[in-house]
């Protein structure tokens, strides 16, 4: 398996020990997979006995609150970005962790860019795949873009509140 | 007006810090075309027909003299020496080089300006009634909530990446000056019972290719709860709103598909969480808003008798002062409505030696503060009767004193062909056509009150779907066509204009619009308007006429 890095918001640019699975891709024994919501709604059980830990892949139409009992004590939860304008998973993030109290780790998983990485954590996200136009270093930077903001959040690096 | 805070303007400084660098990355070729867009829209960076577009935010259509200065400085050094007021009350240059707008960005963070949000799929320039703290129907001061609600919207972090744009307006008065019926959320303030502020909010309404009125799903929400409201239903578009297909992205799509009642219900079960939340207004906060725009300290020895004798001494500023002025809660004072209508120029345009002019007798008559009107006027708005004269005198010589306003000439335009990329045909060249056919200013004033908006394709920036008299331009196999509809209106009475007819070609859209008033003055009953005549005998008289 190739290795792929992720960013952490705690970690920084870190290797993934998270294996992503499709709907049939066996399940290596003890690993860290993730897989999709349909897939572990179906076989939960035989998952649980093959692999170490389970996250799910959500889509962006999910309304996470119907399943908040069966989320919250996931360790990690894939939101995704099939366009980086696609904003939807934003507020899936935000939910999750306000709403359904979720505390795992929160991925945010296919277009993003560099610019929306802080948006990304003040939603909640702690955990990012590689933006298509950043380097590592563009990561920090990103982060840093801004030191004050109007909206007050729970998550992600706690800046000055304007206004 | 609001000044901003040390934090405010270091938030201001690093996006223009950001932008630069998005600017540097992609003119390297390290961000895609795709990439920098959504990254350049934000910035209010628009790629037109002949060179980029920048709008520059002026929020809820309040500006300081410095900050008129400063726009008149930048289109001056960066841009043709002009600028255009767009119906969204913001302003747009049509002529700046990509590689000057970071350093056109910090010319305007040093005076508290910028050009977030006026373009994208995010939340918009709020805006409201150009008279807010002038009018005498007013219930309270809209500004301090459009104040708290560009705070709120500014870089939200949830909903950057919407469906589509979204806008609100707040009206707070007893006549609608702000159209919130056309909006993505209208905002209608209130008084109730116990006498303590609270809004009706009003969802889906909007113009554009599938124009809609807006429906009320909540009445009589407390004030200190509107962010947590608002933030509600932004949620709720966020997660539901169609992404499929950018015609049908718009919240009045999802209002409509949805159905209002079910829509609301959404809405009430996501604000339940969030209510008395973090987002809760305090007093203080609200207190502190108000004190910002507390009311000028006007001049309390104003000589009574002036402005009757000016008028009786000047028939041009008698006339003048019949149509542009509006009445002040102060005793003694007018607004003054500054017509960026002269006949010959295109609507809305206003040239660096104006914008100067205008910011100066701000200065020199007024309390430094300006407005724009989404009717793409500016408003002096606390000039003492005893200088209106003086006033009007060196407006007339900067030809911002056309005595127009309310009229057929004010109309409402888009920049149409000659500018935009998005545009079917042109509405600028109508506009001075049909200008140079209503030369007579007696025939103009015997129209009486007449809404003309015109817009160059169905996006609709000109508002043709509510104006009395709608004009929308379609492209037809390469030519410039027009559709007109009558009987819209965006104030209280809103309505959305029928359809005439079939498109009328470039060479016959002014004489069918002069077919049009025919009809009007020949059909009309006394003191009625030409929307009340048009509603009282209908479309048929009025296409007899056109089509014939």
């Amino acid at each position: 398996m190739a290795e792929r890095s992720i960013y952490r918001l705690d970690s920084g640019l870190v290797a993934d020990e998270w294996q992503q699975l499709g709907e049939d891709d066996a399940v290596p024994a003890g690993a860290s997979i993730i897989v999709p919501l349909s897939r572990w709604q179906e076989q939960a059980e035989a998952l649980r006995a093959q692999a170490g830990r389970i996250g799910l892949y959500l889509p962006n139409t999910e309304d996470v609150e119907s399943l908040a009992d069966s989320l919250r004590e996931l360790p990690l939860i894939a939101l995704q970005f099939p366009a980086f304008t696609d904003g939807r998973a934003f507020s899936q993030a935000r939910l999750l962790r306000e709403a359904v109290a979720y505390t795992g780790e929160l991925r945010a998983c296919g277009e993003i860019l560099s610019d929306q990485l802080l948006y990304l954590a003040r939603c909640g996200f702690d955990s990012f795949e590689r933006p298509a136009d950043a380097g590592g270093e563009r990561f920090e930077a990103a982060l840093r873009d801004f030191s004050v903001a109007y909206q007050p959040t729970n998550c992600g690096p706690q800046l000055r509140a304007a206004g | 007006m609001y000044q901003y805070s040390e934090p405010d303007q270091t938030l201001l400084n690093e996006r223009v810090a950001q932008f630069r660098g998005q600017t540097e990355r992609y003119l390297s070729g390290q961000l895609s075309d795709t990439q920098f867009l959504p990254l350049r829209l934000q910035n209010g960076l628009y790629v037109q027909r002949f060179a980029p577009m920048l709008r520059i935010a002026i929020p809820y259509g309040t500006l300081s003299s410095r900050q008129l200065f400063k726009l008149a400085d930048i289109a001056r050094d960066y841009d043709k020496g002009y600028a255009h007021f767009t119906t969204r009350t913001n302003v747009q240059l049509n002529w700046p080089k990509l590689e000057a707008v970071p350093d056109i960005l910090a010319e305007l963070a040093s005076v508290q300006m910028h050009a977030i949000q006026t373009s994208g799929n995010c939340i918009r320039n709020t805006t409201t009634d150009a008279l807010a703290g002038i009018a005498a129907d007013e219930i309270e001061d809209p500004r301090p909530w459009c104040e708290i609600i560009r705070q709120w919207s500014t870089f939200h972090p949830e909903f950057a990446f919407l469906p589509r744009k979204f806008k609100i307006a707040v009206s707070a008065s007893a006549v609608d000056r702000a159209a919130t019926r056309v909006h993505d959320i209208g905002l209608k303030l209130r008084h109730d019972a116990d006498g303590q502020t609270c809004f009706d909010v009003i969802v889906g309404g909007g113009l554009g290719r599938t124009p809609l009125l807006g429906t009320t799903i909540r009445e009589a929400l407390p004030w200190p709860q509107l962010l947590a409201y608002l933030e509600a239903v932004l949620r709720v578009y966020n997660r539901l709103g169609r992404r499929d297909n950018k015609y049908k992205a718009r919240i009045k799509i999802l209002v409509k598909e949805t159905g209002a009642q079910s829509f609301a219900a959404m809405v009430e079960r996501e604000f339940a969480r969030l209510v008395d939340g973090p987002l809760t207004i305090s007093a203080e906060k609200m207190d502190e808003l108000r004190a910002a725009f507390a009311r000028p300290a006007y001049r309390q020895d104003v000589d009574p008798g002036r402005l009757e004798a000016d008028k009786a001494a000047d028939a041009r500023f008698a006339l003048w002062s019949r149509h542009n002025l509006r009445p002040h809660k102060q005793p003694g004072h007018h607004a003054v409505i500054v017509s960026l209508k002269a006949p010959d120029e295109p609507p809305g345009d206003a040239s660096v030696e104006q914008m100067q002019a205008v910011a100066r007798l701000s200065e020199d008559y007024g309390f430094g503060e300006i407005r724009v009107m989404h009717e793409q006027n500016l408003v002096l708005p606390d000039i003492a009767d005893d200088q209106l004269h003086a006033v009007w005198q060196e407006l007339d010589a900067q030809g911002l004193a056309t005595p127009n306003i309310g009229t057929i000439s004010d109309m409402i335009c888009c920049p149409g062909l000659d500018f935009c990329a998005l545009a079917n045909a042109g509405s600028i060249g109508v506009a001075r056509d049909l200008n140079a056919r209503l030369d007579d200013l007696d025939y103009q004033y015997d129209l009486g009150e007449l809404r003309l908006n015109m817009s160059g394709c169905m996006n609709g920036c000109g508002h043709h779907s509510v104006g009395n008299i709608g004009i929308l331009g379609v492209d037809k196999k390469g030519e410039e066509w027009y559709q007109i509809s009558l009987g819209g209106s965006s104030r209280n009475d809103a309505a959305l204009g029928d359809r005439l007819g079939a498109a009328i070609a470039r060479d016959g859209i002014v004489d069918a619009v002069m077919q049009l008033l025919e009809v009007y003055l020949a059909q009309r009953h006394t003191e009625e308007s030409f929307v009340e005549t048009y509603r009282r005998i209908g479309l048929a008289p009025f296409k007899e006429a056109v089509y014939g």
